[in-house]
């Protein structure tokens, strides 16, 4: 239950506006990658291109070494996720879940029971006979996942699947749709804005801008290991300082080290804010010539106040720099 | 609930929460339901005699009448529900944002609402021995008189009555089928449906109930239709509401005065039982839309 | 599957013949209230001759129009301000201290579409003519069965405009500001549900100008009965006060459904 996908020099205009420009990229099987970026970014065209919903204007989509471009979507046996109100409302969850098996001809019997299994997976038992309408939106969500990997998809599709959701349940459904995955070992897509989560989830994470790929990899390399300034931006924090000799750097607040006001190597300034954040503490620090540093610490070793006179020792190494 | 009586308050105080409404539901007592009481107490007199108006009015001549007016209600509302709805499908064709949509949307909202003298006239106006549209079609050739067209008959009246019911339904229609969500589409294609099996499986189950909840309330609606009817006299005094007024004019065989308020009782049973199902249907089109 | 329009020709067809379907009686009815030419003459060389607008401009000035004109003006401003005195106080405290009250009074509200007109006047005759024949008699007697009919729609706009505002706030902020029950109506929700009330209005004034059954049975005359009692003496003119009245009620009724739409309110669509 496995594929690998393709992307291959795909382009999509709507219009004047370029939404994939010469996109390519290569999914392994069970591999679970996420197309990361801001809005307008070309992130959900790009599944809809690959779910078939959107026709390339150029370029091609090859899974398992087949070229599907121009397969409907009906054809393709994919599963997907949307971000929200999927489930047929007039069906319940397990007839819901049981869609895909019913319009392939599984008998009514053993789809009720793959369903019921399908819905046990995703630790829904004992609501297969509600209605979208009397569920949660993770509840909802669940069902959607189920119904998706009742299939057995070549793929799986998941467009910001956790966007609607309350934070807590987000979290909680984020791990699920991990450890499903993983049981299922089926190639996934997954579309999200938010970079803790694609951090939590993926395999590998592809930072996307304006129809292109700015980095692929691991979600390590592109946190510690960002390849232009966009991507350090994007994921994760960073602080904009001008080092010695005129380069403009990002740096990130845990490569900051404070120290003591008049350490030898060290920069000076003031504490301007000291922002508790569980674990960690970012001390934000300015600088004589007005910018701003900010600097992790863990909690219990934060002794700074506001105002306080400090020093901070920069780790440039892992540092990237950025035109303005 | 600051205010309001909980389980566990004394009746009394229950009482003196409700007591402010007691204007409002005493006007509709008074002036909607208590006629109401009156029609049914006033049919149902003479129970045991040997014509009881309740059954005389739905057996014999008057239940032919009935069956009449049920059979172009039904009529009216089978056409309206077609070409509604096509019209609708059309309507929403044209995208949200487009002009001519709205413009019919509007129009539709008008159309509903017209009838009476003015839109008989208006038929009259173009269809009758001396309308407009009878003198064009006989320049084209057809003769529409000789043909046995009458304005005034059957199928005259049928034809004044779409003029509301096609809006009615597109009014129904048009939100219901904008409620198919892209997603559901898109869902049902990603689990392998073409689209003739998406139509049979999820696209008309779920437009199921607002279509037939449409029909009902068109039924209803030509069901209770007088003033049109009255003024289209002849084909229209077979209808259970212009038979009506043949009771409250005293045109009425002495004896028979209870007749009018059977029918008039038959009627809003008739409209309790459809009106009712729209409502329930309507429900549970609400929420799936939701 | 793209997300483009299609322009199917049949879509086109259809929604063209719907447009003659309802133009051409209209039409007609213009032309024959508008046109001193009598049918037979009808050709295309007297096709667009003796056009005048004079049957609308002398139909008004006879008196049996201005009567039942004046009529009907009159109920519906009593209508009008009936409805929104009645609903106004009564959801007004629903909304605010009696939320259990509210399902009861929506199926209240829809209770008149399950007595039709006709059934109605039957009701309204052998009620009220044994206990109080002079309130029959009266032309007055037409408002509170006005009001019933308009119901459904009038309380729907006015509910929807309440259900808009959070108004257990605004009620609980007045009260704590010192505003006792008429003030917080009058100079608190009443400023703020303008359009709501404004459309029960309207909404009443269309329900009277095209009402007909229960004014015809209890033999009021209203302008909507002016048509059939003065069909006889002057057909053009009764025909081009038709028109004037469909062209009326159509204004009112758009002028209403943008006014919803802008706000999201109930549109008049039936039921809907």
């Amino acid at each position: 239950m496995s594929g690998r996908l393709e992307f291959r020099e795909v382009v999509k205009c709507f219009g004047a506006t370029v939404a994939l420009d010469r996109f390519g990229l290569m999914l392994a099987d069970g591999e679970l990658i996420s197309l990361l970026g801001p809005s307008g970014c070309g992130k959900t065209t790009a599944l809809r291109v690959a779910a078939g919903f959107e026709r390339p204007d150029d370029g091609a989509v090859i899974l398992g070494g087949a070229d599907i471009t121009l397969i409907p979507p009906h054809r393709r046996n994919m599963g997907m996720v949307f971000q929200q109100y999927s489930l047929f409302p007039h069906l319940t969850a397990r007839d819901n879940v049981a869609f895909g098996l019913r319009v392939r001809g599984v008998s009514a019997a053993e789809r009720a029971a793959r369903a019921t299994e399908a819905l046990a997976r995703v630790r829904l038992t004992g609501l297969e006979d509600r209605y979208a309408h009397q569920m949660s939106g993770g509840q909802q969500q669940r069902v959607a996942l189920a119904r998706a990997l009742a299939i057995s998809p070549e793929l799986l599709l998941l467009d910001e699947p956790l966007s609607a959701l309350d934070a807590a349940v987000r979290e909680e459904l984020r791990e699920e749709i991990r450890r499903v995955q993983r049981e299922a070992g089926v190639a996934t897509i997954f579309v999200t804005h938010d970079q803790s989560e694609a951090i939590g989830i993926s395999d590998r994470i592809c930072v996307m801008r304006e129809g292109r790929i700015e980095q692929v990899g691991s979600p390590r390399d592109v946190y510690l290991a960002p390849a232009n300034a966009f991507v350090a931006r994007f994921v994760g924090s960073t602080y904009e300082w001008t080092a010695p000799g005129g380069r403009r750097l990002l740096v990130r607040p845990e490569d900051v080290t404070v120290c003591a006001p008049d350490a030898a190597d060290a920069l000076r300034g003031t504490v301007a804010a000291v922002l508790f954040g569980g674990v960690t503490t970012v001390v934000r620090v300015e600088l004589p010539d007005g910018s701003q540093l900010g600097a992790t610490v863990l909690s219990r070793d934060a002794r700074v106040r506001v105002g306080d006179a400090v020093g901070l020792r920069v780790d440039t190494t892992r540092a990237v720099e950025t035109a303005l | 609930m600051r205010g309001g009586p909980s389980n566990g308050r004394a009746p009394v105080a229950v009482v003196r929460a409700w007591m402010p409404l007691v204007p409002f539901m005493g006007f509709v007592g008074l002036f909607l339901l208590w006629p109401a009481v009156v029609v049914f107490r006033r049919a149902l007199e003479q129970l045991d005699a040997v014509r009881a108006p309740m059954l005389e009015a739905i057996t014999g001549q008057y239940g032919n009448n009935f069956a009449f007016s049920l059979r172009l209600s039904a009529l009216t509302a089978l056409l309206g529900v077609v070409i509604g709805t096509a019209t609708a499908v059309a309507v929403v064709r044209l995208g949200q944002a487009s002009t001519t949509r709205n413009l019919i949307i509007g129009w539709s909202a008008v159309a509903a609402n017209l009838g009476g003298l003015p839109l008989a006239f208006a038929f009259i106006a173009a269809l009758g021995k001396q309308g407009l549209i009878t003198r064009l079609l006989s320049e084209l050739g057809i003769d529409l008189i000789g043909a046995g067209f009458d304005i005034a008959g059957f199928w005259g009246i049928v034809l004044a009555y779409l003029y509301f019911q096609f809006p009615l339904m597109t009014l129904v229609m048009v939100p219901a089928i904008e409620g198919l969500r892209a997603s559901w589409r898109e869902s049902a294609a990603n689990l392998g449906a073409d689209t003739t099996t998406y139509w049979r499986l999820v696209g008309l189950p779920i437009l199921a109930p607002p279509i037939i909840s449409g029909f009902l309330l068109l039924l209803a609606n030509a069901f209770s239709a007088y003033a049109t009817a009255y003024a289209l006299s002849a084909g229209g005094s077979r209808l259970i509401p212009v038979q009506i007024r043949f009771f409250l004019q005293g045109n009425t065989i002495t004896g028979k005065a209870n007749l009018g308020y059977a029918l008039a009782a038959w009627m809003i049973i008739v409209m309790v039982v459809t009106m009712g199902g729209f409502l329930a249907l309507r429900r549970r089109a609400e929420r799936w839309r939701a | 599957m793209s997300r483009s329009v299609r322009r199917a020709p049949l879509s086109r067809l259809l929604l063209v013949a719907i447009g003659l379907f309802y133009l051409l009686p209209m039409l007609s009815m213009a032309r024959f209230a508008f046109q001193r030419v009598p049918m037979y003459l009808l050709d295309r060389d007297t096709l667009l001759t003796k056009w005048t607008f004079m049957p609308l401009v002398d139909a008004v000035r006879r008196p049996e129009f201005a009567t039942a004109a004046l009529l009907s003006v009159r109920l519906a401003a009593i209508a009008a301000v009936l409805t929104l005195v009645l609903l106004l106080p009564t959801l007004v405290y629903a909304h605010v201290s009696l939320p259990a009250a509210r399902p009861v009074l929506d199926t209240i509200a829809v209770l008149p579409f399950v007595v039709p007109a006709i059934a109605l006047v039957v009701g309204i005759s052998g009620a009220f003519r044994p206990i109080a024949p002079w309130f029959i008699s009266s032309d007055l007697s037409l408002v509170p069965f006005y009001v019933v009919i308009a119901l459904p729609y009038t309380y729907r706009s006015i509910d929807n405009a309440l259900s808009a505002l959070d108004l257990r706030t605004l009620v609980d902020a007045s009260r704590s500001l010192g505003a006792g029950w008429p003030r917080i109506v009058w100079q608190v929700v009443i400023p703020n549900v303008r359009g709501g009330l404004a459309t029960a209005a309207l909404l009443v004034a269309t329900v009277v100008l095209g009402e007909f059954t229960v004014a015809s049975l209890l033999l009021k005359e209203t302008l909507p009965l002016y048509l059939a009692y003065s069909q006889g003496a002057d057909p053009q003119g009764t025909f081009a006060i038709g028109l004037a009245l469909m062209v009326v009620t159509a204004g009112l009724l758009g002028a209403i459904n943008r006014a919803s739409a802008r706000r999201g309110g109930a549109t008049v669509t039936g039921v809907m």
